[in-house]
C-alpha cells in the first residue's frame, strides 16, 4: 500500500542537490519567526514535559488505545482498526459504501498520504479532494507533497498560476490572494456535495475518546463538519493521555512548526451530532515496527511539527521527495528504515553529517542524531551488495587503528601510494568527487609521532 | 485474529523490552502533570489590551464595548458598515442577543438549512473563554449549524465578556474546551486564534482561505471601552 | 595537577601534526606537564559513524587501555572528544571504555574550565572568525570557552561568523559519500566565512578546518584556516 520504496532513485537524489530556491528561502523565514515566538514560553521545560508524556503514553500505549476506543464509542463514535495501510483504505471505502458516498473531501493529513487515500478512492469510484491549499494544488499537479507542514513549497507563485490556468481553465494569475479565492470558490462546492469527510488527528485524547486537529486554513473543520459523516484516520502514536496534556502539546506545535503561537483554528472533535456519523481508524501501518525495537521507540514521541525538516542543512538542499516516503528530513530518515525495511532504505541515515539541529529544534526533545547512528548500524550489520565492498574498506580501516605496528604501515603505504593517486588519469568518483573541489590534505613529511620520538 | 487484537498483541510484545531511559528519566508510572501556562497576576485592563494586541498580530479585530446592553447597537454598527447582510448567529442567549438590533438575521434552530449557513456573509458566536496572550476565543457547538457557522462566512463575530478573559490556557480558561468532553458531549469545541490564513505559496500570507477572512471579537464591560 | 595525556587523534598525527605541537607548544608555556602515550592510534570515530559499532567498540576499548590511569585526557579535536565522551556512552556494554572516555575534553574546556584559564598569554595580530564545529557545539557545549580563549588573545580581533549554528558540511564520509551536497554546505560555509572580512578561519576541530580549508585553497582564497592552539600557541 505505501508506494513501494525506489532505493536507486533516492540514492540519484540524495546525491543532488536540486529543490527549488522557494523552499530554501521559505523554510529560512520559518526559522525565524519560530525562535522569536519561543522566547515567550519557557521552552526548554515545556520539551522536557511533552518528552515525558509522550514516553507515558507509548510505553502505556495498548490500555491507552483500549480507553480511546471504549471513551469514544461512549459518545456515538465506531472505532475501526486497520493493520496495514491496505486495511484502512478497506475501511474507507466500506464506509462509504454504508453511507452510499460518491464523494469525499479530506482535511490535511501525512497518514492518508501514507496510504495514498485519494487516490485508491478514486479507483473505487469515489471522488477525493484535497481541500488544504498546498494539497489541493500538489493533487493538480498530480505530485507529491515536498514537506510536511507546507506541500507545496517547492513551487513559486507563477508555477501555480500556471497550473490552475492550465487544470482549472482560469485566467492565469501569479497573485497568491487571487490564487486562494480561486481555490476557495473551487472547494466551497466540493464540501457542500460531499457525504463523507477525512481528517487526520494531531492529538487523539484517551481520557476521553475525543480527537484534537489544529490548523490554519479551516478546511479541516469544513471536512469534518459539513459532510454527515467525518472519518478520522489516527496513527497508533497520536494518543496522549489526558485533557491536562493537551495545553504542553498546543503550545509546543505551532511553535516548532510554524513559529506561530497557536495555529488559527484548534478543533476538539467530540462525537457526532444527532443525524451524523463519525469514525476513527486506528493504524498501525508499521508504527509496531518502531515500537518493537526499544532504540527506536522514541520516534514515535513525533508530533509532525516539520521543525527537523525546517533546519536541516540536508533537506533544505534535496527537499521532501528525496528520502522516498512520505516523510522527508530528520523525522523520514529515522523512521522510514524501520518502516520499510533496513536492507531498502539502509541509506537514509547516512545522508547526515549528525549535526545535531534536528535534535535541538525538536518541540519533543527526540534524539534524531542517536536514531540514525544507531539505524547506520543496523544497516552495516546486513551489507547489502552494494555496501560490502564499504564494509570491508572499515574494517580494514579499524585493523590498521589496532597496533602500533598496522597504523604505520599504513601510513607508509598512504605516503607511496599519494603522488600515484594525484596522478592518476582515472579516479574512482568518491575520490575524484573530494579531489575536485579541494586541494587534497597531504600526510606530512614528518608525524606528530615521528617528532615527539625524535624529540624525547 | 482481527486487526484490533493483532495490534493490541504486537503492542503488548513490543512493550515487554523496556526502552532505554534517558538520565534524569521522569517516574514513568504516573503521567506528568501538565500545567498551563504561567497566569502572572494581572489587572483586567492590561489583559484587555494584551488580547487586543494579540489577536492583531494575526489580523483580527477586537471591539470594547461598555456593557452587555450597548452590545447589539455596537454589533450592528459594524456589520452595517461593512455592508453584511445575511448575519447567522449561535442560538446561546449571548449571541443571539449580540444579533438582536440586526435586521434579517437568523439565529440556528432546528429549521435551519444547509443554505442558510452557506449563504451568510456574516456569523456571530459566542466566546466562552478568551487568552489574552495568543488573542484566541473559545467556542462551542453542539449543533451540525453551529459547528459550520465559524468557518462558512466571511466574517466571524465572537461576543464575549471581560469576565471570560484569561491570561492563557489555564484550567480555567480551558474548561470550556474540555468541559463538553468530559460531559460527553456532541459537535465540537474550537479555539479560535484570528481568521483563516494559508502560507501554502511561497510562504505568503493570505487571509480567508476557506472560510473567514475578518474576525472581530466584542468584550463587554471592558474597562475604559 | 595528576598528569594529563595528550590525545593526538589519526588524522591530525598523520595530515596536521602542526596541531599537535602547537598543543605542546602551548601548553609548555602554561607550565602543565603533558604525557604522550605512544601507543594512542584512532578513538574510533569513523567506524562508529559508518556503523560499524563492533570496530568501534575495539577501538574504544584499546583507548581506555592506552590511557588507563590518566584522569585527563586533552585532545585537540572537539568530534573526538565528543565520541570519547558521548557515544562510547551510546555502545558501552559494560566493558568501560566509557569511563576513560569520559576523561577526554576537548582543548578549549580543558583550558577554560579544568585549568581555569581564558587568557594563556598568545599574541596574534589578525582578524579572526571561528567555526563551530557541530559535535563540540551541540553535544560539548565548548563554543562559549573558544570564543573566550579567542577575545583574550592580544590584538586579535574577533569576528563573528554569520549563521555560525549551520554545519559546514564535512561529516566524515559524508563528504566522500554525498560530494555535492558536502561541497554545497562548505560552499555556504567559505561564503559566510569571507563575509567576515577575516585573515584566518579557526576551530577546535581539525576536520572541519581540514574541509574548509581544503575548499579555499582549491578557490585560491587569502583566508587560511588555522587550528586554535595553532592562534593560542602564538606569543
Amino acid at each position: 500500500m505505501m508506494r513501494a520504496f525506489d532505493r536507486q532513485k533516492v540514492a540519484r537524489d540524495l546525491r543532488r542537490p536540486h529543490a527549488s530556491p522557494s523552499l530554501a528561502e521559505g523554510v529560512q523565514r520559518s526559522l525565524e519567526h519560530k525562535h522569536a515566538a519561543q522566547r515567550q514560553v519557557d521552552w526548554q521545560a515545556l520539551r522536557r514535559r511533552a518528552h515525558a508524556i509522550k514516553a507515558y503514553a507509548i510505553a502505556n500505549l495498548g490500555e491507552l488505545l483500549v480507553r480511546f476506543e471504549n471513551e469514544f464509542a461512549a459518545r456515538g463514535g465506531t472505532v475501526l482498526w486497520a493493520r496495514t495501510g491496505q486495511e484502512a483504505v478497506e475501511h474507507v471505502v466500506a464506509i462509504c459504501r454504508k453511507h452510499a458516498v460518491t464523494s469525499v473531501v479530506k482535511g490535511k493529513s501525512m497518514l492518508s498520504e501514507e496510504l495514498d487515500l485519494c487516490a485508491h478512492l478514486q479507483a473505487a469510484g469515489i471522488e477525493a479532494v484535497e481541500t488544504d491549499l498546498g494539497e489541493f494544488i500538489v493533487q493538480l499537479a498530480g505530485q507529491r507533497p515536498s514537506h510536511i507542514v507546507a506541500p507545496a513549497l517547492h513551487l513559486s507563485r507563477a508555477d501555480v498560476g500556471e497550473l490552475f490556468h492550465d487544470e482549472l481553465g482560469v485566467p492565469f494569475t501569479d497573485d497568491p490572494k487571487g490564487l486562494s479565492a480561486i481555490a476557495r470558490e473551487r472547494l466551497r462546492t466540493r464540501y457542500l456535495a460531499a457525504g463523507l469527510g477525512v481528517t487526520g488527528a494531531n492529538f487523539g485524547i484517551a481520557e476521553t475518546g475525543t480527537i484534537v486537529v489544529v490548523e490554519n486554513e479551516g478546511n479541516g473543520g469544513m471536512s469534518a463538519g459539513t459532510p454527515p459523516v467525518h472519518v478520522a484516520l489516527m496513527g497508533i502514536e497520536k494518543l496522549i493521555p489526558r485533557l491536562e496534556d493537551l495545553p504542553v502539546f498546543l503550545q509546543l506545535l505551532a511553535r516548532a512548526g510554524t513559529g506561530q503561537k497557536l495555529t488559527t483554528y484548534t478543533h476538539h472533535f467530540l462525537g457526532p451530532e444527532p443525524g451524523k456519523a463519525a469514525y476513527c481508524i486506528i493504524v498501525d501501518a508499521g508504527r509496531t515496527a518502531l515500537l518493537a525495537d526499544p532504540k527506536t521507540r522514541e520516534s514515535l514521541y513525533c508530533i509532525r511539527c516539520g521543525a527537523c525538516l525546517n533546519v536541516c542543512p540536508i533537506y533544505r538542499r534535496v527537499g521532501g521527495w528525496a528520502y522516498g516516503g512520505v516523510y522527508g528530513g530528520p523525522i523520514g530518515a529515522a523512521i522510514t528504515p524501520p518502516m520499510v525495511g533496513i536492507g531498502a532504505a539502509g541509506e537514509l541515515p547516512f545522508a547526515s553529517t549528525l549535526c545535531g539541529a534536528c535534535r535541538e529544534e525538536c518541540p519533543v526533545d527526540i534524539d534524531l542524531p542517536q536514531q540514525l547512528v544507531y539505524l547506520r548500524r543496523r544497516a552495516f550489520e546486513r551489507p547489502r551488495s552494494g555496501r560490502i565492498i564499504e564494509s570491508r574498506a572499515m574494517r580494514a580501516f579499524a585493523k590498521s587503528m589496532m597496533t602500533l605496528g598496522a597504523y604505520r604501515r599504513a601510513l607508509s603505504i598512504a605516503r607511496a601510494l599519494a603522488p600515484i593517486a594525484e596522478r592518476l588519469p582515472w579516479k574512482p568518483a568518491w575520490l575524484g568527487a573530494w579531489m575536485g573541489r579541494r586541494s587534497a590534505p597531504r600526510i606530512a613529511p614528518q608525524t606528530f609521532k615521528e617528532w615527539w620520538r625524535q624529540r624525547a | 485474529m482481527n486487526a484490533r487484537d493483532a495490534i493490541l498483541a504486537a503492542i503488548a510484545d513490543a512493550l515487554r523490552s523496556p526502552a532505554p531511559t534517558r538520565g534524569g528519566a521522569s517516574d514513568e508510572s504516573a503521567s506528568p502533570a501538565a500545567e498551563g501556562a504561567e497566569s502572572g497576576p494581572a489587572g483586567a485592563a492590561e489583559l484587555a489590551s494584551r488580547f487586543r494586541d494579540e489577536l492583531a498580530l494575526v489580523d483580527g479585530e477586537t471591539h470594547f464595548v461598555e456593557s452587555a446592553e450597548r452590545l447589539p447597537r455596537a454589533v450592528a454598527d459594524v456589520v452595517r458598515r461593512l455592508g453584511l447582510s445575511a448575519v447567522i448567529a449561535q442560538s446561546s442567549a449571548r449571541a443571539s442577543h449580540a444579533a438582536s438590533l440586526i435586521d434579517g438575521a437568523r439565529i440556528v434552530d432546528s429549521a435551519t438549512t444547509m443554505r442558510d449557513v452557506d449563504s451568510a456573509d456574516c456569523s456571530i458566536l459566542e466566546g466562552r473563554a478568551l487568552l489574552a496572550d495568543t488573542g484566541s476565543a473559545i467556542v462551542v457547538a453542539s449543533t451540525w449549524a453551529e459547528r459550520l457557522l465559524p468557518y462558512f462566512p466571511r466574517m466571524c463575530i465572537v461576543v464575549a465578556d471581560i469576565s471570560d478573559l484569561h491570561s492563557g490556557m489555564t484550567r480555567d480558561a480551558l474548561s470550556p474546551f474540555f468541559g463538553p468532553a468530559r460531559d460527553r458531549e456532541r459537535g465540537e469545541a474550537v479555539i479560535i486564534t484570528g481568521p483563516s490564513r494559508t502560507a501554502d505559496i511561497e510562504k505568503i500570507i493570505v487571509l480567508g482561505a476557506h472560510g473567514p477572512q475578518n474576525l472581530v471579537v466584542f468584550i463587554t464591560g471592558a474597562p475604559g471601552g | 595537577m595528576a598528569p594529563t595525556a595528550l590525545f593526538v587523534p589519526c588524522f591530525v598525527d598523520a595530515f596536521w601534526p602542526g596541531v599537535g605541537k602547537a598543543v605542546v607548544k602551548l601548553f609548555e608555556r602554561l607550565g602543565v606537564r603533558i604525557d604522550y602515550p605512544m601507543q594512542q592510534t584512532c578513538c574510533g570515530q569513523p567506524s562508529f559513524n559508518a556503523g560499524d559499532w563492533a570496530s568501534a567498540r575495539a577501538l574504544g576499548k584499546r583507548f581506555s587501555a592506552v590511557f588507563a590511569g590518566y584522569e585527563r585526557i586533552v585532545t585537540p579535536s572537539a568530534s573526538c572528544a565528543a565520541t570519547c565522551r558521548v557515544f562510547y556512552g551510546y555502545m558501552d556494554s559494560g566493558d568501560h571504555y566509557a569511563l576513560v572516555g569520559s576523561r577526554v575534553r576537548d582543548l578549549a574546556s580543558f583550558l577554560v574550565q579544568d585549568l581555569g584559564v581564558v587568557d594563556v598569554g598568545a599574541r596574534f595580530p589578525r582578524r579572526v572568525t571561528y567555526l563551530d564545529g557541530c559535535h563540540g557545539r551541540r553535544e560539548l557545549g565548548c563554543t562559549s570557552a573558544a570564543i573566550a580563549l579567542l577575545r583574550a588573545v592580544r590584538e586579535l580581533e574577533y569576528v563573528e561568523l554569520p549563521k555560525i549554528e549551520e554545519c559546514c558540511g564535512f561529516g566524515g564520509a559524508f563528504s566522500v559519500k554525498y560530494p555535492a551536497l558536502s561541497a554545497s554546505m562548505g560552499d555556504a560555509k567559505c561564503a559566510a566565512a569571507l563575509a567576515t572580512g577575516a585573515d584566518v578561519i579557526t576551530s577546535g576541530d581539525p576536520s572541519c578546518l581540514l574541509h574548509i580549508g581544503g575548499m579555499l585553497r582549491h578557490d585560491a582564497s587569502p583566508m587560511r584556516a588555522m587550528h586554535l592552539a595553532e592562534i593560542l600557541a602564538c606569543a
